[in-house]
């Protein structure tokens, strides 16, 4: 290029030229880098600042979590008079009588109206069940601590090694060495009551579990009717030692989908799609969920959003023009009848000029979302039904857009906001007792506002997603 | 002081060797950010810009080309940067001067101030794709991916631009005379 005499012209008259800047600008520069550089720490500093506020949340809640709540922390003395059982006398369920040696401290603390005088009273704790095994008593607990103990029940042996070991472990840290058998269990729809024989006065012995709720009960008896489930329950949790806790889940997950693009709004309604289009989506993302009651839970976190499109279309434009062209006109001869005859003339023509262009936009999302989820199942499989909204920041896009006919690429990094709308079937599996597997299903209609961004439309997608992700529950 | 004295001043943030470094560069990069810009304080908008990445990113000069050139480059990017929202216009240009014959010297004896006004008559488009093959020196590749165009559409809008600004310099010629 540069051996041309004409591009060395022009780059010797203008490449060196000179014009002078205003006064004092040098001055403004530095005072704008100045701003410039303050502006760049701020950002940082937020973020810092928001790392650390996170951390110290998740460390302070785990701490307080751990502490036993004063305000709800009741003992119950367990009366050490242990009648003999008679063989005979023997019985599965044993009745829970209110007039048993209760003392109950903090009781201000409790409801005037409640049950808190119904005590639960181990009348003995050793005797044979129904199924013929042992179960052996709190006091030979006590002088053989040694004991491996086990549980004999034949078919139950397999719940225990899932369940009841599992659970201990987990909600009573037990020492394995004196790690107590199954006594008892019971599952009524999602509640489930799991007794341990215990065997030390200071360790508790039940624990009931549900998905809004995970509560250890000390010194609990574990014989009684199990049609009394739900009164031993309720009775005991003013015996517990521990608060209650709900469960906190944390959800991590990555994304992939196909979407399907919505009909466009504006000023390019004449934009017709004419070839295949591909949109795809991607994301990975973290949710924090909690339950409120019965089986709904909430749930919020983050997601990192990219949506790819790519298009053919037709930009149809429509114009009419003039045009000389031979037409065929008839004369009505009185001797010749109609006779037809050709003349050039000038007519009307309306044209269309199609325009086929390849349109390819990405944009990146972060997106907030907040939800309800609805749990369907909670067994083996946990199924639950999320339906959520999300505050989506675009933060960088790379689109193309058609002006005069010509397809300009443009690069933002602006910030816009929009919201999207998303209902997913999460099917959970449980690897072990705080770690569950899951797969969800979900549809989300997605808005992006790019015009704002310099785009001719708002685009706006289906997405037909599928997550894979870990569940850990924090309690 | 000599530009490598500069350079390592500016490096140690001082004050002193910046402004030296400033008033060294700011006249031709003044001159630069005038071809892009609308107007004189659009243009001084992107000269302080373009100064603020020079100084922030002064110690990645790597001294093995000319240091002007990076200074140039800087500056252009940041020019680039600013009008990249900006439509760019590529609206027909007469081709009137298809056959044209044109006496490179005639370029010779017009003012920059002439020549520069010719060419902020041309659409947009045309003008940033002349300024920076003929006055830059980018390749047109390089222009490709500066204004997102295609390379060929860069050649072809370039050889109008050229004859545009060759056919009015003629126009311009014969009225003077």
């Amino acid at each position: 290029m540069k051996n041309n005499l004409f591009e060395k012209n022009i780059h010797s008259k203008l490449g060196n030229m000179e014009i002078v800047p205003s006064d004092g600008l040098f001055d403004k520069t530095m005072q704008k880098r100045t701003l410039a550089q303050k502006k760049s720490l701020t950002p940082f500093l937020y973020k810092t600042f928001a790392v650390l506020l996170v951390s110290a949340s998740v460390i302070g809640a785990i701490w307080y979590l751990k502490q036993d709540n004063p305000q709800i922390k009741t003992s119950t003395i367990v009366s050490q008079d242990v009648p003999e059982v008679k063989l005979e006398s023997l019985q599965d369920d044993f009745e829970i009588k209110p007039d048993n040696k209760v003392e109950i401290s903090n009781v201000d603390k409790l409801k005037a109206n409640n049950e808190t005088k119904v005590g639960v009273k181990s009348k003995t704790l050793s005797k044979i069940n129904n199924n013929g095994s042992k179960l052996i008593s709190r006091d030979n607990l006590n002088k053989n601590k040694s004991i491996e103990l086990s549980h004999n029940t034949g078919n139950n042996k397999s719940i225990f090694e899932d369940n009841g070991e599992n659970i201990y472990e987990r909600y009573f840290d037990a020492n394995s060495k004196y790690k107590p058998s199954l006594s008892k269990e019971f599952h009524q729809g999602n509640s489930h009551l799991y007794v341990f024989n215990s065997i030390d006065e200071s360790l508790v012995d039940a624990v009931f579990v549900n998905h809004l709720k995970i509560a250890k009960y000390n010194k609990f008896t574990n014989h009684f009717p199990k049609n009394e489930f739900y009164q031993v329950t309720n009775q005991t949790e003013f015996s517990r030692s521990s608060k209650s806790r709900k469960p906190i889940f944390f959800d991590v997950f990555g994304l992939l989908g196909f979407a399907k693009a919505m009909p466009f709004n504006g000023e390019m309604s004449n934009l017709m799609k004419t070839g295949s289009e591909v949109v795809q989506n991607s994301a990975y993302g973290f949710r924090v969920i909690t339950p409120l009651k019965d089986r709904w839970s909430v749930f919020s976190g983050l997601n990192v959003h990219i949506q790819n499109a790519k298009y053919q279309f037709d930009y149809v434009t429509i114009s009419n023009e003039k045009e000389v062209k031979l037409v065929t006109r008839y004369l009505n001869d009185p001797i010749l009848g109609v006779v037809p005859f050709s003349v050039l003339d000038t007519v009307d023509v309306t044209k269309s000029i199609t325009n086929t262009f390849q349109l390819k936009n990405n944009y990146k999302l972060i997106q907030i979302p907040f939800g309800f989820s609805y749990h369907i199942a909670y067994k083996k499989f946990d199924v639950g039904v999320n339906l959520s909204s999300m505050l989506n920041v675009n933060v960088q896009s790379q689109i193309m857009n058609i002006d005069d006919l010509k397809v300009q690429t443009i690069e933002s990094s602006k910030h816009t906001f929009s919201m999207s709308h998303a209902l997913g079937l999460q099917v959970a599996y449980g690897l072990s007792p705080k770690w569950k597997v899951f797969a969800e299903p979900s549809l989300q209609f997605l808005t992006i506002q790019s015009k704002k961004v310099g785009n001719s439309i708002d685009e706006r997608f289906l997405n037909r997603q599928l997550a894979l992700g870990l569940k850990y529950s924090l309690f | 002081m000599n530009t490598e004295d500069l350079i390592e001043g500016c490096i140690k943030e001082d004050r002193v060797c910046q402004r030296e470094l400033y008033n060294l560069f700011a006249g031709k990069m003044m001159a630069v950010c005038m071809r892009y810009a609308n107007n004189r304080m659009e243009a001084e908008d992107m000269l302080q810009d373009g100064f603020i990445k020079i100084f922030d990113n002064i110690k990645s000069f790597k001294k093995e080309g000319s240091f002007e050139g990076w200074v140039r480059r800087i500056m252009v990017n940041t020019a680039l940067n600013k009008i990249r929202t900006r439509k760019n216009e590529f609206k027909e240009i007469d081709d009137i001067s298809l056959n044209l014959s044109f006496d490179d010297h005639l370029i010779e004896k017009m003012s920059e101030k002439d020549i520069l006004d010719i060419i902020d008559t041309m659409p947009l488009g045309y003008k940033y794709v002349f300024n920076l093959y003929a006055i830059e020196g980018f390749s047109h590749k390089e222009i490709a991916e500066s204004l997102g165009i295609e390379e060929a559409s860069s050649r072809s809008q370039y050889s109008k631009a050229k004859k545009y600004l060759q056919h009015k310099i003629i126009s311009l010629e014969k009225v003077n005379l």
